[in-house]
């Protein structure tokens, strides 16, 4: 505990712990003292002398923002010269700074503004022609840049450099003529940038999706929730007129801290886009017709029943997705298990048993040391991004990244272990030797077991399997080994496919040798964690319980049905089934297993039937019989369960479009056609997200005692139990090769793609770049493939036509294809259920 | 575009410093030794010899007037027109300098000799008036006087 500090300030006596500035201790006790250049997330900088202050005994007025308080100190923030000197302050910025608030974004929220109307000089000395600068120009797609308006606090400049640690603007010139500004010719192109909007006090870098779309005081302001990754980043909605204006940062220091990426911020136009299904579909003499709900819903009712009927329960399955709210996703799997009567019910996407959460964002922010396995923060979680750079850039935190793809946090000199693909374990194995071997390990453990489990993965042997140079993994196992807060975190597919559960173990085993929390996941979509809470998979009932014999007898009283009790299909077991002429009909919300399931689009077109319901006419969409159109994220209630666990509350923004119907209301109303009423608690006529989150908060052991009144705006976490933690072996079986396939192919997302909801987005889906393979440039040589040649991927499977962009970036011997940036579906190349796809590439 | 021997000499003066990063200024010198001027792409390469990001650089180098920013010809003409040179005709030798020339403060002969630029004080108000050709300082001008020295320049293989 810091000591504590006693002085006065405007006559008032105050206590703060010693280190506190003049300007928080009064901020502390609710005086007021204006500010431009000072944020609170930046370090204080002192640069615009909005903030001064009187002090006794010391000459001159002080800058309140880095004026340290000491022991029996008097400060005046109001005295005549205080405020004598604030109003000239305020008349010198005038001077120069243009008044073009009518036509100004910034114009009713705008810092300089307020503090003219409540100190400044109420009337104008200055006749002169006024200080002449480059208006409106663009920094970027996203930006617009007035450098009349700059008052030069440097919070654009400051936060790049503390921040996001890419220092893309600065200060230009000098004097007079000083200006922020870009490299010259270089566009402002973080995907960070849009964070500068938020924090300038004034009116000079403003957003371009959002220019003169509204002024500030006619919007409404709807708290919700990001719907694009898995951090769940807390957003302002500007609405006006049932539009979405604006999307901004929302302070929760639990989870983003009021930042975001610039793909939550910017890429919400979708919802306003003239593609929209905003009837439902019908398909007649083979083209898709629109149709009324009734017709569309009895349609669906009566097929499903006739095959349900002719070819048993068996034969028709749910397909969900992460990115669906708990409410939509608990009546989801509600809807198959009691009204079609399966557990063949799952969704894209889904994260493997074992799998666990990432520690609280906190705990990711105070680490001194992170593992990044598999995973690329930059493009798959931004915002964490963000608080990763800002601890390794201010904090020296160690950033080990385990990647064949050198991801941008290599550059902290992490170690960055380059691994082949398929050889995860054996790596994983061999940081456990080398702990191990050199005793680096935490105290207590009862290590002996693991020790003969790992004994035959020397770092040199690791070396030879994973191709990670034995000093890289010795140097990785010391700088985890030497943290007092590690935070080791995988991706995904890192723990998917034939080695995902060895994968897993090998991880847990890791952690629990260094002492560290559970490795967590950095789940890819907004409601990862939550579709499995809710039930949303073929073995698990909400809650995550398994699907015995007593849970099903009480959850079906509950339900007021009979429960299916033979085990479901997975989806990759359903789409082989439907292959295969077993399952004749599906029900598919909001996913695409066209683009996004290696088997996908054959699989969807052997169905009898197919219902989809979702915003676009997908490729899976394009396939159906039926369409649905279903509300945004913004159009609905409900609640996502982010990446920490953490239950979040999105509020509904908008009315939905014409006939648009948020998912859960297609759900509950399909039910009741088919003659169920399968919210209990519901009333029968709306369905009622809140009465849902009631429902779940009783069946869903997690969640007991949620509710929309208790998440308040902050969200609460829910923990699923994670079992003991224990050593365990984890086996490494080396990856099957192929001499016809020689290259590894490693697949990712990229946050800008043509993904159905971004590609909509106007502004931002210029921003999503071409499509390409990226090659190293050994195998480029070999190959006699130049940057941008034209070339085909083709694996034992299928192929693909893309451009070849030749850099080291990529280890040898792998290619990098991004997922969702071709017409044609990446997957595709891979068999599933295969640890490695083998490719080859050759020049078109 | 910077030479390798350039790149050697920058990291070299990186040595000199307790904060690598203090050597920009110098850096930036021997990169406009060797192209006359900063262009961005020059100033690209800087950033990266220095590991620095690239606006910081740029922006460094549009604090100081001496550093150029412009393509300038093989002889700047920097001519000081504060006080001291002032009081002392510096405006009329500035006015001779351009018709000597053809060409007005700020521009480049076409043969690309001669950049002609005013300055603030160099320095040498002793000696005034006076002007600096690239790194060497003439003083006491006169129109003769500079007549010679636009014949020596012009002579003079760039």
């Amino acid at each position: 505990m810091e000591p504590l500090v006693t002085l006065t300030i405007d006559d008032r006596e105050v206590t703060v712990p010693a280190g506190t500035t003049v300007l928080n201790a009064a901020k502390s006790v609710g005086i007021e003292i204006p500010t431009l250049c000072y944020y609170e997330k930046l370090a204080p900088f002192g640069g615009c002398r909005i903030c001064l202050v009187e002090i006794e005994k010391m000459r001159g007025l002080q800058t309140a923002c880095t004026t340290v308080v000491r022991p029996d100190m008097v400060v005046r923030t109001a005295s005549p010269e205080v405020l004598k000197t604030r109003k000239a302050i305020l008349e010198f910025l005038l001077t120069n700074h243009p008044l073009d608030c009518p036509v100004c974004d910034k114009g009713g929220e705008c810092d300089l503004q307020d503090f003219v109307f409540k100190w400044g000089p109420t009337e104008s000395r200055y006749i002169e022609e006024k200080r002449h600068k480059r208006k409106a120009y663009a920094l970027s797609p996203l930006i617009v840049k007035d450098e009349e308006r700059c008052v030069l606090c440097r919070r654009c400049v400051r936060y790049l450099e503390e921040w996001a640690d890419d220092l893309q603007l600065d200060y230009f010139e000098r004097g007079r003529l000083t200006r922020v500004d870009t490299f010259p010719g270089q566009p402002f192109d973080s995907v960070f940038s849009g964070n500068t909007i938020d924090i300038c006090p004034v009116g000079a870098l403003t957003s371009r999706v959002f220019r003169f779309r509204a002024r500030s005081w006619e919007l409404e302001k709807v708290p919700s929730v990001c719907a694009y990754c898995g951090v769940g980043c807390n957003i302002t909605l500007d609405v006006k007129t049932n539009k979405l204006r604006r999307i901004s940062g929302r302070e929760n220091p639990a989870v983003n801290d009021g930042w975001l990426c610039d793909k939550g911020r910017f890429a919400h136009q979708y919802i306003d886009s003239p593609e929209r299904i905003t009837r439902p579909l019908v398909r007649k003499d083979g083209e898709l017709r629109p149709a009324s709900w009734d017709e569309a819903l009895n349609l669906v009712s009566q097929r499903l029943r006739e095959i349900v009927r002719e070819s048993g329960p068996r034969s028709v399955g749910g397909v969900g997705s992460a990115t669906v709210t708990n409410e939509a996703a608990y009546l989801f799997q509600k809807f198959v298990r009691t009204v079609l009567g399966t557990n063949n019910v799952d969704h894209l996407g889904r994260l493997p048993d074992g799998a666990r959460p990432l520690p609280s964002m906190t705990e990711v922010r105070e680490a001194d040391a992170i593992l990044l396995f598999g995973a690329d923060t930059l493009e798959e979680a931004p915002v964490i991004e963000l608080f990763i750079r800002r601890a390794a850039n201010l904090k020296g935190t160690k950033v080990i990244v385990a990647n064949p793809r050198r991801i941008n946090l290599t550059r902290y000199g992490g170690p960055w272990l380059a691994y082949r693909p398929g050889t995860e374990v054996a790596l994983l194995n061999g940081l456990a030797h080398v702990i191990l071997a050199e005793g680096l390990h935490k105290e207590g453990r009862r290590v002996a077991e693991l020790k003969e489990w790992v004994k035959d993965y020397p770092p040199d042997k690791v070396e030879e399997i994973t191709a990670v140079p034995a000093e890289t993994l010795r140097e990785a196992a010391r700088v985890l080994t030497e943290a007092q807060k590690a935070v080791l975190i995988y991706g995904p597919d890192t723990v998917r496919g034939p080695n995902g559960q060895a994968c897993l173990t090998a991880l847990n085993n890791l952690a629990l040798l260094i002492g560290a929390h559970e490795p967590g996941c950095l789940a890819q979509e907004p409601n990862s964690w939550g579709v499995l809470d809710m039930g949303l998979a073929p073995h698990l009932y909400p809650g995550r319980q398994r699907l015995d014999d007593k849970v099903r007898e009480r959850l079906g009283k509950r339900w007021k049905a009979q429960l299916p009790s033979e085990a479901g299909l997975g989806l990759d077991e359903m789409l082989k089934a439907a292959l295969d002429g077993e399952l004749e009909a599906l029900y598919i919300m909001a996913a695409n297993p066209a683009m996004d399931h290696p088997i996908g689009d054959e699989a969807l077109e052997k169905l009898k039937f197919l219902v989809v319901q979702d915003l676009f006419l997908t490729e899976t969409a394009q396939l159906a019989d039926v369409v649905l159109p279903a509300a945004s994220f913004a159009e609905a209630d409900g609640t996502f369960t982010n990446m920490a666990g953490r239950v979040q509350r999105l509020h509904q923004a908008l009315r939905p479009l014409a006939e648009v119907k948020p998912h859960g209301q297609i759900i509950v109303d399909l039910a009741r056609v088919m003659g169920q009423e399968i919210g209990a608690t519901m009333p029968l006529e709306h369905y009622s997200p809140q009465a849902v989150m009631e429902e779940i908060a009783r069946v869903a052991a997690p969640y007991e005692g949620l509710s929309y009144g208790s998440l308040g705006d902050d969200g609460i976490p829910v923990t699923t139990e994670g079992g003991t933690r224990r050593f365990a072996q984890a086996d490494f079986r080396p990856p099957a090769t192929d001499a016809a396939y020689p290259l590894a192919l490693v697949t990712g997302r990229l946050l800008y793609d043509r993904s159905p909801l971004f590609a909509r987005s106007e502004i931002m889906r210029q921003l999503v770049p071409e499509p390409f393979v990226e090659i190293n440039p050994a195998d480029a040589e070999t190959l006699r493939i130049a940057d941008q040649d034209a070339v085909t991927v083709s694996s034992a499977r299928d192929s693909l036509e893309l451009r070849a962009r030749v850099s080291d970036d990529i280890r040898p011997g792998c290619v990098f294809v991004p997922l969702h940036l071709n017409e044609m579906p990446v997957v595709a190349l891979s068999e599933a259920g295969a640890a490695v796809t083998w490719v080859k590439v050759t020049k078109r | 575009m910077l030479s390798e021997n350039a790149k050697a000499e920058i990291e070299q003066l990186k040595g000199k410093y307790p904060d690598p990063k203090s050597a920009l200024l110098p850096a930036l010198y021997v990169a406009q030794r060797e192209h006359g001027w900063l262009s961005p792409e020059v100033m690209r390469d800087v950033a990266e010899v220095m590991d620095l990001p690239p606006a910081e650089v740029a922006s460094v180098a549009s604090f100081y007037t001496m550093f150029n920013r412009q393509p300038v010809g093989e002889n700047l003409i920097q001519v000081c027109t504060n006080i001291s040179c002032s009081l002392l005709g510096a405006e009329h030798i500035v006015e001779y300098l351009k018709s000597k020339l053809g060409i007005d403060v700020g521009e480049t002969t076409p043969d690309n000799k001669f950049t002609l630029v005013t300055v603030e004080c160099l320095g040498s108000c002793g000696t005034a008036p006076m002007m600096q050709v690239n790194d060497t300082y003439y003083e006491n001008l006169t129109e003769e006087k500079i007549d010679r020295i636009l014949a020596e320049l012009a002579e003079r293989k760039g």
